[in-house]
């Protein structure tokens, strides 16, 4: 299976404040990861982690402002300067396509269904006809297809909104679909049915999903491969296995957060990880993640650590992991989340 | 089962919206009650209306709702007929709410401590700075002089909802309600949130009713639980009925999705 897109040291600095108060924001600061083809790659991360900004590099929205990627065995760099030749480029345009997380302000609203649908078509001179759209929307369980075609998105509910803005993605057949939070602001029986549509649309069209996502009980029903980010950098990446053995803290506390429904829920302890995300603005010395971390030590505050490989397919940013962690691994998670559960 | 004093009766309540020249109900004809220091939560999809419950026991409703039918006891009270003034006082010392972006609905402009102080002149009460450092010192806020002399702004997100949460319990109210306290919140902040929640029903004898449309955390929080669909009440019961004997089709396929969904995650929390 071939790398599609591969993200090299990519970083995104952004600028706030006054013009004399300029203060930077790293937004992604160094992360290099792989997308390879066919599988679901999904980036974990909360707010401010930099996963939408990282998201919006890889489709090539947003330059990044140091380090580059190679999209399909081409560079982003002659990409952002324009050294490419057309049909290079509207290759690439093609093949990669975007979902938002907002249905609401992605969808133009003045535009019907069948405008939006046809927009992709018209952008790249390529021919379509009715059926074509109609062909779309069927893909995305939008029954029966001639109702949906006149309709503008605000007669529309929250996920068939998603489903045109899927079906929309979907126009060109592209390679790469890079989904953003895409089930964020649907309902729950919503999610789901979102969820099945894009597992059925990978298989029927053999697309290759870039999922950003905080809701990591949603993405771990659909995932191939993780990518874990807190405050721009990497912590921790590998296959789905990791959700299974989480190395890093901060993944260990992420995964314990979950609030699951249960009829034991109301009588178990709730845990959450103590203290707050760093701003945008802070700077953190060392590892991103020592002010909240049980395993912070001096190390932790002198130096940043690097990814490194603990195992078969599966990095960690992190002092206190090495490959040995695996062997004694209840002990390791279990002692992090009883420190944790005293500090509460 | 004790039976609980009720606190709140809501009955037969029916509101709608005026939408042009239609009219849309938004609750139809919804009636349950709500006992002493009892947790409910109300569990719907958007547009189920389980909002437009919260607004209406709070008299917060927008201008082109309507409550049609209804009444809505508080301490024997019909929070309806009351007058605006009498509905001011009532709200902030009786029943407070809590939305889930709690910086936006503090002043931007006054210091904590003055939005304290504000709180306790429109009600009447004498401003008693001890009794907001203790409690901002029960919620677990760090230096909490500090905090009184900040602007909203200046606080992080986990800070600004223990101070707003704070705000909402200084008076003893007896009612609590938390619209979407954790809706659109990232995961580790939202266990912060229900963690907080379960903390206050612990050290305060105080009711409350959870808007939420996640049942993960309506069950982590709640002796009893009410489903809504499209403005009506489809379940009540307590959290292992509505899981695992729901009686409502709707509510069967909304637990059957949230199982789905958390099936991969079932395995590996311990």
């Amino acid at each position: 299976m071939g790398v599609l897109i591969e993200v090299n040291n990519v970083r995104k600095v952004y600028y706030i404040g006054s013009l004399l108060n300029r203060r930077p924001v790293k937004a992604v600061d160094g992360v290099s990861l792989k997308v390879e083809e066919g599988r679901t790659h999904c980036i974990v991360g909360e707010s401010g982690s930099g996963k939408s900004t990282l998201a919006r590099i890889m489709a090539l929205i947003e330059e990044p402002t140091a380090g580059s990627l190679n999209v399909f065995g081409v560079d982003s760099t002659k990409y952002f300067r324009r050294d490419l030749r057309s049909d290079e480029r509207n290759f690439i345009r093609k093949n990669i396509q975007i979902v938002f997380q907002d249905p609401y302000s992605s969808l133009n609203p003045r535009k019907k269904v069948r405008d939006i649908l046809a927009k992709p078509f018209k952008i790249h001179k390529i021919s379509y006809n009715e059926d074509d759209l109609k062909k779309l929307l069927d893909d995305v369980g939008l029954e029966p297809p001639e109702d949906y075609l006149d309709k503008y998105p605000h007669q529309l509910s929250g996920g068939e909104r998603q489903r045109v803005a899927i079906a929309r993605a979907l126009a060109l057949l592209p390679k790469v679909i890079i989904l953003d939070e895409p089930t964020a602001a649907l309902d729950m029986s919503i999610k789901a049915q979102i969820l099945d549509l894009l597992v059925k649309l990978k298989k029927q069209y053999n697309l290759t999903y870039v999922l950003i996502s905080h809701e990591v009980p949603i993405l771990t029903n659909i995932c191939d491969d993780v990518t874990v980010m807190y405050y721009g950098k990497v912590v921790e990446s590998g296959d789905c296995r990791i959700f299974k053995t989480p190395l890093h803290p901060y993944t260990i506390g992420l995964l314990n957060s979950v609030l699951i429904p249960s009829p034991e829920s109301k009588t178990r302890n709730i845990f959450a990880i103590p203290g707050d995300p760093p701003s945008s603005t802070s700077v953190v010395s060392g590892c991103a993640f020592n002010p909240r971390c049980p395993l912070t030590s001096e190390i932790c505050v002198k130096h940043e650590p690097e990814l490194r490989d603990v195992g078969i397919n599966h990095k960690v940013a992190c002092h206190k992991c090495d490959q040995g962690v695996f062997e004694r691994y209840e002990e390791y998670r279990d002692s992090i989340m009883r420190i944790w559960k005293e500090m509460l | 089962m004790i039976r609980l004093k009720p606190l709140l009766e809501v009955r037969e309540l029916t509101v709608v919206y005026k939408v042009r020249d239609t009219m849309k109900y938004a609750v139809k004809n919804v009636s349950f009650t709500l006992g002493e220091d009892e947790v409910l939560a109300i569990v719907g999809e958007s547009g189920s209306g389980k909002s437009t419950i919260a607004l209406s026991i709070v008299g917060a409703l927008p201008e082109n709702a309507v409550v049609v039918r209804g009444r809505i006891l508080f301490k024997g009270v019909d929070l309806l007929r009351l007058r605006p003034s009498e509905r001011r006082d009532i709200n902030g010392k009786e029943i407070s709410i809590i939305y889930q972006d709690p910086i936006a609905h503090l002043n931007p402009l006054r210091k904590v401590r003055l939005i304290f102080k504000d709180l306790f002149e429109d009600h009447g009460v004498e401003f008693n700075i001890q009794k907001v450092l203790e409690l901002l010192r029960k919620l677990k806020v760090p230096d909490p002089q500090r905090v009184l002399e900040s602007y909203p702004f200046q606080l992080s997100g986990g800070m600004a909802q223990r101070v707003f949460i704070a705000l909402a319990l200084v008076l003893n109210p007896k009612l609590l309600i938390a619209d979407e306290p954790t809706s659109a919140l990232d995961l580790t902040i939202q266990a912060q949130v229900v963690r907080l929640l379960r903390e206050v029903r612990e050290s305060f004898r105080i009711s409350m009713i959870i808007i939420t449309h996640d049942i993960g955390v309506a069950t982590s929080i709640a002796d009893r639980i009410l489903v809504m669909c499209d403005g009506e009440l489809v379940e009540e019961g307590s959290p292992e009925e509505v899981l695992l004997r729901p009686k409502s089709k709707y509510t069967a396929n909304l637990v059957n999705s949230t199982k789905t969904l958390y099936e991969g995650v079932m395995s590996w929390v311990y």
